[in-house]
C-alpha cells in the first residue's frame, strides 16, 4: 500500500510457532500471514495463549519451534531470528509499534508528552528540536490531546490520554505494523468508544496492519478484518472476522459468541 | 485498489426522485428457481423502462451463479443439534435486473443472502461471483479475496444499521466512497445529497445515528449501501419500517441502479415496493431442506 509494495505480498510470516514454558504450552503450531492495511484480530479467553502469540510475532519472546519472517523496507522478505540485535531494535523503534494494555508498560511515566513522542522520531533519525516538537504536537493534536499538555509529564493524564499517548509515540514514525495487547482493556466504555474510532480513523488513514489481541469481541468486529481464535495454544478458527462471529463453526467459538451479553 | 469512479449514482439527474409509477403490474411476479433461460428477462445494461425485456440484452452472462449450495447450522451448545437451511439452491443473477427471494420467514432467505456475501459460510456448492475479468467462488475463496470482492464488486445493504460510536450520519454514509479513493469532500457532498433525497432532516447528519429512530436509522444504511457502485448488490428488507414516501425513494434509487446495469437479489417483503423494483422471484422453499 506504501512505498508502492505490493498488497498481494505478506508483510508478516509466521510459520508453526510454537512456545512451551517447561512442560506447560503457551501456543503450539501456529502459522498466519498479516498482510499490508490489515487488521488481524486474535481472540480468545485468557490464558488461551494470545499473548504468547503477540510476543512471539513480536520477538519480543523466543519461539521454541517455526519462525517468523518479515517483509523489510527493501521488500526482501527476512527471517526475524537472523537480524542482529541491533537491527531488531531498530525495527521495533521505526517499522513497528507496540501498544500495551497498561500505558505505563508503553510510555516513559517521567517523561513528558512531547518527549514520548519525540523520542521515537529521535531515533529515526531527527535532529532538529523545533522540528521535532512541532511534529509531536501535530500527533497530539491526533490522538486528541491539547497541544498546552505537551510539558506534562503522563503521570498527570487520565487512563484514556495517556493511551490515546501510547498510539501517538508509536505512530509518529509511520510504522508498518503495530501490535496492540488489549489497547481498551480497563477503560471506561465512554473513554473506550473514543479510543476505537480514533485506533479506526488511524489505522484506515495510514494504512497500517495490524494485529490486535483482545478478548473483547465487540472490539474485533469494530476494528478487524480477519479473525483468529484461540484456544488452549492452538488456533481453531480462522475466517472474515464477520463470518467467524455470525456464523461460528467450532464448539468453543460459539460459546465465545454466545457469551457475549447484548447491551 | 479499485478502478470505477466511484459513482455510486448517475450524477446529476439522479438527485432528483423518479416517483413516476412504473407501471410493471402487467409483467406478474413468476416463482422460478431461474435455473431456466432467462436471455429474454434481461434489460439492457443501460436500462429499458417500464418492464420491457428486450432482445439484444447483455450477453456477458450471470454476474451471480449459485449451484447446489447446501447449508446446515450445527449447534455445538445444544448437544450438537442440526438445523438444516438450504441444499441443493440453485439460481443466476444477471447484470440490470432485481430479483426477490421469496418464501415464508424461516424458509433460508436471509440465510442464502448471507451466504452470497460470505458472511455465513456453505458447506457444499458454488457461489460464483464475476469481478471484472476473474470469477470468484464465495464458497470457497481465500478471505482476503472476499475481502477485495466486496470492496469492489458486492455490496450488502443489512436490515440494520451496525452502529459505531461517534461516526457521523454523513462519514457513515460516505466511509465506502472514501473507501474507493474519492475525495473526503466529494464523497461527503454525495453523502449529504443522498440524505437530502432519502428526507433525513439535515440536523441529524452530524450526529451519530445510535439515537435515531429505526427508520431513520434505515435510511441512513440504505444511503451507505447505495451510495459507491458495486455491481452486485443484496438488500434484506430495505424498506423494512421506512413511510410511503421514503418506500418510493428508495424504489427510484434502485430503479436507477438497475438501469446503471447493477444487479440485485433481496428480500422484499413489502409487496409494493416488490412488484415495482423486481423481475421475478425466487422462492426458496424450492430449495428443499435435507438434514
Amino acid at each position: 500500500m506504501t512505498d508502492g509494495m505490493s498488497t498481494d505480498a505478506p508483510l508478516l510470516v509466521a510459520q508453526g510457532l510454537g512456545k512451551t514454558y517447561g512442560a506447560r504450552i503457551g501456543c503450539r503450531d501456529v502459522s498466519l500471514d498479516i498482510y499490508p492495511g490489515e487488521v488481524l484480530a486474535v481472540v480468545g479467553e485468557s490464558g488461551s495463549g494470545k499473548s504468547t502469540l503477540l510476543g512471539l510475532l513480536s520477538t519480543e519472546l523466543a519461539a521454541s519451534t517455526g519462525r517468523v519472517s518479515y517483509r523489510m523496507r527493501d521488500g526482501v522478505l527476512r527471517d526475524l531470528a537472523s537480524l542482529g540485535a541491533a537491527e531488531r531494535r531498530l525495527l521495533m523503534r521505526t517499522d513497528w509499534g507496540f501498544v500495551r494494555q497498561n500505558p505505563a508498560d508503553g510510555l516513559r511515566m517521567a517523561v513528558s508528552a512531547g518527549g514520548n513522542v519525540g523520542e521515537r522520531l529521535m531515533a529515526v533519525g531527527w535532529r532538529h528540536y523545533g522540528n521535532i516538537r512541532t511534529e509531536a504536537t501535530d500527533w497530539l493534536g491526533r490522538v486528541e490531546i491539547a497541544a498546552d499538555r505537551i510539558d506534562d509529564d503522563p503521570r498527570a493524564f487520565s487512563g484514556g490520554m495517556r493511551q490515546r499517548l501510547q498510539i501517538a509515540r508509536n505512530l509518529v514514525t509511520k510504522p508498518r505494523l503495530v501490535f496492540m495487547d488489549e489497547p481498551t482493556g480497563g477503560l471506561d466504555v465512554s473513554v473506550q468508544a473514543r479510543l476505537l474510532d480514533l485506533i479506526r480513523g488511524l489505522v484506515s488513514e495510514l494504512g497500517l496492519a495490524v494485529v490486535i489481541v483482545t478478548h473483547d469481541l465487540a472490539v474485533a468486529r469494530l476494528l478487524s478484518h480477519r479473525m483468529v481464535v484461540m484456544r488452549h495454544g492452538r488456533v481453531i478458527e480462522t475466517g472474515l472476522t464477520d463470518q467467524v462471529l455470525d456464523d461460528p463453526r467450532e464448539p468453543y467459538t460459539q460459546l465465545l459468541v454466545s457469551s457475549v451479553l447484548a447491551a | 485498489m479499485s478502478t470505477n469512479d466511484g459513482t455510486g449514482l448517475p450524477p446529476h439527474p439522479a438527485l432528483r426522485a423518479d416517483l413516476s409509477p412504473l407501471g410493471r403490474g402487467e409483467k406478474g411476479l413468476v416463482s422460478e428457481t431461474g435455473r431456466s433461460d432467462m436471455s429474454d428477462q434481461r434489460p439492457l445494461p443501460d436500462g429499458e423502462r417500464g418492464g420491457l425485456r428486450g432482445e439484444g440484452a447483455n450477453t456477458q452472462g450471470p454476474i451471480l451463479s449459485v449451484s447446489g449450495v447446501a447449508k446446515t447450522f450445527v449447534l455445538h451448545l445444544r448437544e450438537g443439534a442440526r438445523l438444516p437451511v438450504v441444499s441443493g439452491a440453485g439460481f443466476e443473477l444477471f447484470p440490470g435486473e432485481c430479483v426477490a427471494l421469496g418464501g415464508p420467514s424461516g424458509a433460508g432467505k436471509s440465510s442464502l443472502l448471507k451466504m452470497v456475501y460470505g458472511n455465513y459460510r456453505v458447506d457444499a456448492g458454488h457461489i460464483r461471483v464475476r469481478d471484472g475479468e476473474e470469477t470468484v467462488d464465495v464458497a470457497t475463496a481465500a478471505p482476503r479475496r472476499l475481502m477485495t470482492l466486496r470492496a469492489t464488486t458486492m455490496g450488502y445493504v443489512s436490515q440494520f444499521l451496525r452502529v459505531i460510536p461517534r461516526v457521523s450520519a454523513l462519514d457513515v454514509v460516505a466511509e465506502p466512497l472514501i473507501g474507493d479513493g474519492v475525495s473526503r469532500e466529494t464523497a461527503l457532498e454525495r453523502a449529504g445529497a443522498l440524505l437530502a433525497r432519502l428526507n433525513l432532516p439535515e440536523r441529524l447528519w452530524s450526529l451519530p445515528p445510535a439515537t435515531f429512530s429505526g427508520g431513520e436509522q434505515q435510511r441512513v444504511n440504505i444511503a451507505r449501501g447505495l451510495i459507491a457502485h458495486r455491481p452486485l448488490l443484496l438488500m434484506d428488507e430495505p424498506t423494512a419500517s421506512l413511510d410511503a414516501a421514503n418506500r418510493q425513494v428508495v424504489i427510484g434509487l434502485i430503479e436507477e441502479k438497475k438501469r446503471a446495469g447493477v444487479a440485485i437479489l433481496g428480500i422484499f417483503h413489502d409487496a409494493e415496493v416488490r412488484e415495482a423494483v423486481c423481475d421475478r422471484v425466487i422462492d426458496v422453499t424450492d430449495f428443499a431442506k435435507v438434514a
